[in-house]
């Protein structure tokens, strides 16, 4: 090795020991982090850009949707939880109730941008009686249409002008089925009760309606909002702008049609504005809410939030790595790969860089909509429970819609009330 | 691709004349008291497993079974209540009647399928060790992974059935095999009797095979047509395997899970949920686990109670020796 | 289509070499013909995925009429599996460690047992086996949650060789029935003769009995293997991190995308990285496999 090898070797050297101060200095720490699997794709490059910065370390474990729950709660009796988990917002309700969280009330009020954080997320991280907050904002998603423009024209339709109110919608499905033999007017998973509530619930709040009260002890079924829905839906597939496989479809073949060029509209979420961006450039496409039925429009706020186990000894460490991401450096990475901002403050510049038809699933976060339940899981995200059942009977069957929704509604309200006795 | 063969030699004895053997110099050899401490030190290391790793969480699992005992949070004693709730549950009966329906079907479909492949590569020909490992090898192919490859093959989009059976123009439209009961549960049924069909015609072709030959010559010698042999002779001399291959493929579909959790979803509208099925969404989506572990109880005791059942029919009529 | 000459494939007279007759030999061809076809229709599904999986990209979703691809061979599929979790590489390392873990064990305890079991007399026996053949009766997901709290409270949880035990357990049963069986079709005569010569019990179970009983243990191990190289449920509950994850669990995050979108490609390449293990092994082994179920499922 020659004078410049040493030399180099020096250099190394000393800038390690100088590292190995400086995290002595700020107590750099590594900490356990859980995410969901559907995040796993803004999270590993998010982690990546932290850990490299060389202070504290994040150990990210990447773990199945369905299956978060029950680790979280086998590995939490077992004291193994990790020390914050970013979450599937909608099961905050069930952690918070268990006792299981860590209070960060002050924190979370202390945050200069506290105000600017997506409220919903917010809401329901708290709990109702004590208004103590257990989470925050992590990431964000938001339902809404997309169109695909090339449909539009072929339809003769108008490809500036998506649907504003339930008869629009029909019309511009019909149309659009009724332009080629191969191409259908809209695409839903008939069989995917999470998918269902986050696409199709947004039709009935735009309309005024809910599915269930504000603290999730009452279902809101059987209403005339709820029955007009099902009913809408219904009369798309009787005339043909449904394809057949929406109605066994839990999500396996979601993307095919629309990718295909062969479905008009679609309920869906910024993740799709992503995929047809990269691999699907010649789909002309357009971005637009979901309407009400007369007008006006509503989305559901989803994504994730931040929890910390109770008796997590990282607890500094995790907030340190969660202020990172809610700057404007942390929120642009996670914009990019496709998480809307959490922070309304900052979401024009983190998503100046990306396709503008980020920014309308974005700011009508603001407005979101997330149902509060303490069994969002075994009415709505099950696949066979009471919720997806009455859809699917609902819009691919002739049964009496009066009493599907009365069964639902007493089915719905039977699984509330047994959680409570 | 080599073959295999069944090989002979390795008992040349009649079984059961050899176990009836053994037991009888066993007695005579290894008088219990002497006897009693080693055999328990051959057979400890078993015992330590099935009681750390199975005998205990079961004690667990039924103790939670009397409590309401939820995901998270703090589990409420609450006696028999779970049980009472089971009888009235209609999902959980529902799922039962399935599971029984379907136990039924695909047991009758498998031996349908696997007796005549078993009678069919007995016998000798040049390409009879190819067909056993062809008809055999699915088997080989885990459960869950067999399942996700019918997915595939199923999908009516980018699938192959469907695709093949249009471009042959006997559809016009592509076919949902999962879209209505029917037709979900006879893909149900044709792939695991496509998993399951060789590897119960192994187990058969072992029973076809232990029938001494001596017999089938002496009836063929008296003018015995090749039914009334098989009648007679083989099916008789079979029910050991027979009664052996039936309690596998009987308790194997009772605790079905894989297939319709990951081909049908329980799907169309909850038509073809198992019992296992409904374990695991009300452990595991429900995060009721209490009312979970009451289901499990009860199937476990189903189950032991049909192979009892079975057993005892088996060993009425076994020809005493 | 049995015919009167179904035989044995035990030794027996040669039939005289008569010239064989037409009819004879068109449903010798006939029913070979048709073999060959169930044969076809066995293998397809596997050959089809297969082929499938050296699609490059854009072909991988589309329908797989040719089942080959037509433009060009490819491991794109291979590449898109490799991007679910840690990579392909530490994860099937991790299920070869399970797999071949629990073989060891297997073989191990179920030897001992079924040599117990087999040649013993003991007050209690009936019971005891009884007990270990319960363990094929309950549903394994019912005992999963205590199982993971009972590991972690011998520090067993998170761990390969912690699956690795409880994947012995739910192995016993059938390795535990099958070893008693192929013991009790060893001639009683063999091993007294050993024993004359002056072996221990120990001496002659390595020496001797273990070479008469290897059709039995080569099927004890194929079991073992395929069942823990397939095993899902268990495996995501009781490991915790990402690095010791086995290879089903991958191929779950593989069949559920986001909002539960299917990347077919990723699906054709994860299917036969499952499948080739358990084939090879099968291939290896049956000749030994097929003389164990022989010896062990007869009784």
């Amino acid at each position: 090795m020659n004078h410049r090898g040493k030399k180099s070797t020096l250099i190394t050297l000393s800038c390690a020991i100088m590292l190995a101060l400086a995290s002595i200095a700020t107590a750099a720490d590594t900490f356990s982090l859980w995410v969901r699997s559907d995040n796993g794709t803004f999270m590993e490059p998010l982690v990546k850009a932290y850990n490299a910065k060389g202070g504290d370390q994040v150990k990210l474990e990447i773990i199945i949707a369905q299956e978060v729950m029950q680790k979280l709660a086998t590995s939490y009796s077992a004291g193994q939880a990790p020390d914050a988990v970013s979450l599937d917002l909608i099961y905050t309700p069930q952690l918070i109730k268990a006792g299981m969280l860590e209070d960060i009330t002050d924190y979370a009020t202390s945050l200069p941008y506290f105000d600017d954080l997506s409220q919903s997320h917010v809401t329901i991280s708290t709990d109702l009686e004590t208004k103590k907050i257990y989470g925050l904002p992590y990431s964000a998603e938001s339902s809404f249409i997309l169109y695909n423009k090339n449909l539009y024209r072929q339809a003769g339709l108008d490809p500036e002008k998506p649907p504003m109110n339930w008869a629009e919608f029909e019309d511009h499905c019909v149309k659009i089925a009724e332009s080629a033999d191969d191409t259908y007017g809209f695409y839903l998973l008939g069989s995917n009760g999470g998918w269902l509530a986050f696409s199709f619930n947004p039709l009935i709040w735009a309309s005024g309606g809910d599915t269930l009260s504000a603290d999730g002890m009452t279902a809101r079924i059987d209403t005339p909002e709820v029955k007009d829905a099902i009913a809408l839906y219904r009369r798309l597939y009787q005339r043909g702008a449904i394809p057949e496989s929406a109605i066994t479809d839990a999500g396996a073949n979601m993307l095919t049609g629309f990718l295909a060029g062969k479905i008009g509209l679609m309920s869906c979420g910024t993740f799709l504005i992503g995929v047809v961006l990269k691999d699907h450039p010649e789909i002309d496409f357009g971005v637009t809410p979901i309407p009400g039925k007369n007008g006006g429009f509503a989305t559901f706020a989803g994504g994730d939030v931040i929890v910390f186990p109770k008796g997590t000894k990282k607890l500094d460490a995790s907030k340190r790595f969660l202020e990172w991401c809610y700057s404007l450096e942390g929120q642009t990475i996670m914009a990019e790969f496709g998480s809307l901002p959490v922070r309304s403050d900052l979401a024009a510049q983190a998503l100046a860089k990306l396709d503008s038809r980020y920014l309308m699933p974005a700011e009508i976060l603001a407005k979101g909509h997330t149902p509060y339940s303490l069994v969002y899981s075994e009415v709505f995200l099950n696949n066979n429970g009471p919720w997806t059942e009455m859809l699917n009977r609902g819009f691919f069957t002739d049964e009496d819609i009066d009493e599907l929704v009365q069964e639902g509604q007493e089915e719905i309200q039977r699984i509330i009330d047994e959680n409570n006795d | 691709m080599s073959t295999f063969e069944t090989d002979q030699s390795v008992s040349p004895l009649d079984p059961a004349a050899t176990s009836a053997d053994i037991r009888d110099r066993l007695k005579r050899k290894y008088p219990p008291p002497k006897s009693q401490w080693i055999a328990l030190a051959f057979i400890a290391p078993a015992l330590v497993l099935v009681v750390a790793f199975f005998l205990v969480p079961l004690i667990m699992a039924i103790w939670m079974s009397l409590h309401n005992w939820p995901l998270m949070g703090t589990p409420k004693f609450t006696g028999l209540t779970n049980y009472i709730r089971l009888a009235s549950d209609k999902a959980f009966l529902n799922a039962l009647l399935f599971t029984g329906k379907y136990t039924v079907v695909v047991t009758l479909a498998i031996f349908a399928v696997a007796f005549p492949l078993a009678l069919f590569v007995d016998r000798k020909s040049r390409l009879t060790g190819f067909f056993r490992t062809s008809y055999f090898l699915p088997s080989v192919v885990g459960f869950a992974t067999s399942c996700l490859l019918w997915v595939w093959l199923l999908s009516p989009d980018n699938g192959l059935f469907s695709v093949a059976l249009q471009r042959l123009g006997w559809v016009d439209k592509p076919v949902q095999f999962i879209g209505n009961f029917n037709l979900a549960f006879a893909s149900i049924i044709v792939m695991v009797v496509w998993r399951m069909a060789g590897f119960t015609m192994l187990l058969l072709l072992t029973g076809i095979q232990a029938i001494p030959h001596d017999i089938q010559e002496a009836a063929r010698i008296d003018g015995a047509t090749a039914w009334q042999r098989f009648k007679l002779i083989t099916l008789p001399l079979m029910r050991r395997t027979l009664a052996l291959t039936m309690v596998m493929s009987i308790a194997g579909s009772i605790l079905a899970f894989d297939q319709f959790y990951i081909i049908t979803l329980g799907g169309p509208r909850r038509q073809t949920m198992t019992a296992v099925y409904q374990i695991y969404n009300t452990s595991f989506i429900s995060f009721k686990l209490g009312y979970g572990a009451a289901m499990s109880v009860v199937l476990m005791l189903i189950l032991v109670a049909l192979t009892v059942i079975q057993l005892y029919v088996l060993r009425n009529k076994e020809p005493s020796k | 289509m049995i015919d009167e000459s179904t035989p044995n494939d035990a030794p027996r007279p040669r039939p005289p070499k008569n010239p064989v007759p037409f009819g004879r030999r068109f449903s010798t061809t006939f029913v070979g013909g048709v073999g060959i076809i169930l044969a076809a229709l066995f293998l397809a599904p596997m050959l089809w995925v297969a082929l499938s999986s050296l699609k490059p990209k854009e072909e991988a979703s589309q329908p797989p009429l040719p089942p080959w691809p037509t433009s060009t061979v490819s491991i794109d599929t291979y590449r898109e599996l490799n991007t679910f979790g840690d990579g392909l590489l530490g994860h099937s390392v991790n299920s070869l460690a399970v797999s071949i873990g629990t073989v060891l064990l297997t073989v191990a305890v179920s030897t001992l047992a079924g040599y117990g079991f087999s040649r013993f007399r003991f007050k209690g026996k009936n019971i005891l086996f009884m007990v270990i053949m319960l363990t094929m009766m309950v549903p394994f997901q019912s005992i999963l949650t205590p199982l993971f709290l009972l590991l972690t409270k011998v520090g067993l949880q998170n761990s390969l060789f912690g699956l690795a035990l409880v994947y012995t357990t739910l192995q016993l049963p059938f390795s535990v029935f099958m070893m008693r069986n192929s013991f009790d079709a060893v001639p009683l005569d063999i091993e007294e003769a050993a024993r004359i010569d002056g072996c221990t019990t120990m001496s002659m179970l390595r020496r001797i009995m273990l070479n008469l009983t290897l059709p039995g243990i080569a099927t004890v191990s194929i079991f073992a293997f395929l069942t823990s190289w397939n095993e899902f449920l268990g495996a995501l509950v009781l490991l915790t991190n990402t690095e010791y994850q086995t290879l089903p669990v991958i191929m779950a995050m593989v069949r559920y995308g986001k909002y539960g979108g299917i990347n077919w490609g990723a699906v054709q390449a994860g299917v036969t990285v499952m499948m080739i293990p358990c084939l090879i092994l099968f291939l290896l082994l049956q000749r030994y496999y097929v003389r164990g179920l022989t010896a062990g499922a007869v009784k």
